[in-house]
């Protein structure tokens, strides 16, 4: 394989392999451009030392929980008397409304997404990936079908990998569809065939995951990260980010923005730069309200939360959850309770029914926002909403999609309590006029 | 162009219900494969389900049926599979399935309008067949920076005004025609 030592550490390590001209989701072109160059390196290392670089690289999980990458594998039990085979799952199934980050990533560059997989095998000394991608990804699923067949003609995937003595086996399983598939026991669930329920934990998959067997699930960026790690080092990593979390982030902005889109950008860049800057601040005529900094299952900002920097701990500290660091504009013309709604409707469809904060609840707050929304509400009902975001708050539910689902809930009760209000005075919603086809 | 007529009646019987329940030798083929790369017959409901739907366009009782007994697992559970996922369709649907994206950044651009003139165009709702159409709309399609987007035929719509909604149905309808 090609090895180009004059490869210079890049500040987009993520998107260096996209320019629109190089075509990177071909093996050829990812590999002149350095890709598979990280997992040779690993392959020179012992799982061990792979793990520590990892665990010393401060890598936290992309899927929007934030947890310690590096950490998470380290659950998972090693040594002749464990059990095997021992699974890696990719979570690609993305379907978070707001986010469009993997969706980016997987039609772009399939093969470090598969380059992160081989290398996260080699630190757990994985046996068998899953790839769970969502079934209505189609371009991504054929990429990725090409892709894994490429990286099996060049010896790749499958056994002996380059000679290596290592074995690691990559399936490709496309979704049916559901948002509960993202929750990772839900998703594990699905890929034994059932209905994605969520699992109780303890056992945490990484002991207990599919089939009974040591599993651990990582979001795609989480892999993304992976390569370049290994080749270009911790200290690089960690020069990478502004603030107090290292490397970068593929950040977004949809809504009434100039130039909606997505950027890899260091963490901790301030969200101010990236609505401002990068998307070009609001279309004319609209002024920013708020902003869900990551996706529809966080707490909406303010405008005066602009400053605050794109991290785990400082979005975390405004009482909001960086989430999949997609932000999602909220300007003065659209009305904040149909928005909520939207959402609240959404993760009630979405619900499995298991447990009854999320399957009662949700469609409860469904039909109180509707009141509210078409004029008919009292303001009894912003009470009954924030008795709802109570039963549905963390601990109260079997996993964390009612607790997701209230997060804009209980911001925009915090934040917009003035036009839930005059709905209820007025009987009508006030942005009616402006946004209505009937 | 298609005639999108409006006065027709909106309604589900308008695609036979009259499918071969049998599996057809392509089908039991498709399913046999994945029989023989998996740990346990259950696991391959949902691969098993999208693969004769593949050819049948959706899952009748006669066709759960066939496919429960065909892979071994019961009809019961197959069927909890069957109606837990989106993209499992237990009821008829037209070639063309639309699925209009009705996530929160699709809404703040005015996605409703999108999905509204095309229950105009066909005279259908949510839910509802034409004899080329089916209007399926699906949450956040993972393209919100391209608002307001749609998937039909595998192909994703993007920043779509009202005014293109005919068009891309004629689009669509010509695809169909030039398959068929």
């Amino acid at each position: 394989m090609m090895h180009n030592p004059d490869l210079t550490p890049p500040n987009k390590p993520m998107t260096r392999f996209v320019d629109g001209t190089k075509d990177c989701y071909v093996l050829e072109n990812y590999q002149r451009h350095g890709g598979y160059q990280g997992f040779q390196q690993a392959l020179t290392m012992t799982a061990s030392e792979v793990l520590g670089q990892v665990k010393d690289s401060g890598l936290r999980g992309r899927g929007g929980a934030g947890f310690p990458t590096g950490l998470k594998w380290s659950f998972m039990p090693q040594g002749d008397d464990t059990p095997t085979p021992k699974y890696l799952v990719v979570n690609a199934d993305e379907m978070e409304p707001g986010a469009f980050k993997d969706r980016y990533l997987l039609e772009k560059t399939p093969h470090q997404i598969i380059e992160g997989l081989l290398i996260a095998a080699k630190a757990v000394n994985a046996d068998i990936g899953y790839i769970f991608i969502r079934g209505d990804y189609y371009l991504a699923i054929e990429r990725l079908n090409i892709a894994l067949e490429e990286c099996r003609s060049a010896q790749l995937i499958g056994q002996n990998i380059l000679g290596s003595g290592f074995n690691f086996e990559i399936h490709l399983h496309t979704s049916a569809g559901r948002y509960i598939c993202g929750e990772e026991t839900a998703l594990i669930n699905s890929l034994e065939g059932k209905r994605a329920t969520p699992r109780a934990k303890p056992p945490f998959p990484q002991v207990s995951g599919l089939w009974g067997k040591p599993t651990i699930v990582n979001n795609v960026e989480t892999y993304c990260n992976l390569p370049h790690i290994l080749l270009f080092g911790v200290s690089w990593y960690q020069s990478l980010g502004r603030h107090k979390d290292f490397g970068t982030k593929l950040f977004g902005v949809s809504g009434r923005v100039k130039n909606p889109g997505l950027w890899e950008l260091p963490m901790g860049t301030p969200v101010r730069e990236i609505i401002n800057d990068y998307a070009q601040g609001m279309c004319d005529g609209y002024q920013l309200k708020g902003f869900l900094p990551g996706g529809g299952s966080t707490d909406f900002l303010l405008p005066e939360h602009l400053d605050t920097p794109m991290d785990y701990d400082e979005i975390g500290k405004v009482r909001s959850r960086l989430g999949t660091g997609t932000i999602t504009v909220l300007d003065d013309q659209y009305c904040p309770i149909k928005l909520v709604l939207n959402l609240v409707k959404f993760f009630s469809q979405e619900s499995c029914g298991w447990c009854t904060p999320c399957r009662d609840g949700l469609p409860w707050a469904v039909s109180l926002l509707e009141k509210i929304e078409r004029g008919d509400g009292q303001s009894t009902d912003i009470d009954q909403l924030i008795d709802i975001t109570q039963f549905a708050a963390p601990g109260n539910t079997f996993c964390a999609l009612a607790p997701g689902a209230v997060e804009p809930l209980q911001s925009a009760l915090k934040f917009f309590r003035k036009d839930f209000e005059q709905h209820i005075a007025h009987k009508s919603c006030p942005y009616q006029q402006e946004h209505s086809h009937d | 162009m298609s005639n999108h007529n409006t006065d027709h009646a909106p309604t589900d019987l308008t695609i036979v219900v009259n499918q071969p329940s049998p599996l057809t030798a392509l089908e039991q083929q498709r399913l046999t494969v994945l029989l023989n790369h998996c740990v346990k017959p259950s696991a391959i409901t949902i691969d098993a389900l999208m693969s004769v739907q593949q050819t049948r366009g959706w899952i009748s009782d006669q066709t759960l049926q066939a496919i429960a007994e065909f892979i071994g697992v019961s009809e019961a559970d197959l069927d909890s599979v069957a109606t837990f996922y989106n993209l499992i369709f237990r009821l008829p649907v037209a070639n063309v399935v639309l699925h209009p994206c009705n996530g929160m950044a699709c809404h703040l651009m005015a996605g409703e309008d999108i999905e509204h003139q095309i229950s105009q165009c066909l005279g259908i709702q949510p839910g509802q067949s034409d004899e080329n159409f089916t209007l399926v709309p699906l949450p956040c399609l993972g393209a919100c920076d391209k608002a307001p987007v749609m998937i039909a035929d595998k192909i994703l719509f993007e920043r779509i005004t009202i005014a293109q909604v005919s068009n891309i149905l004629a689009q669509l309808t010509a695809r169909q025609a030039n398959d068929a």
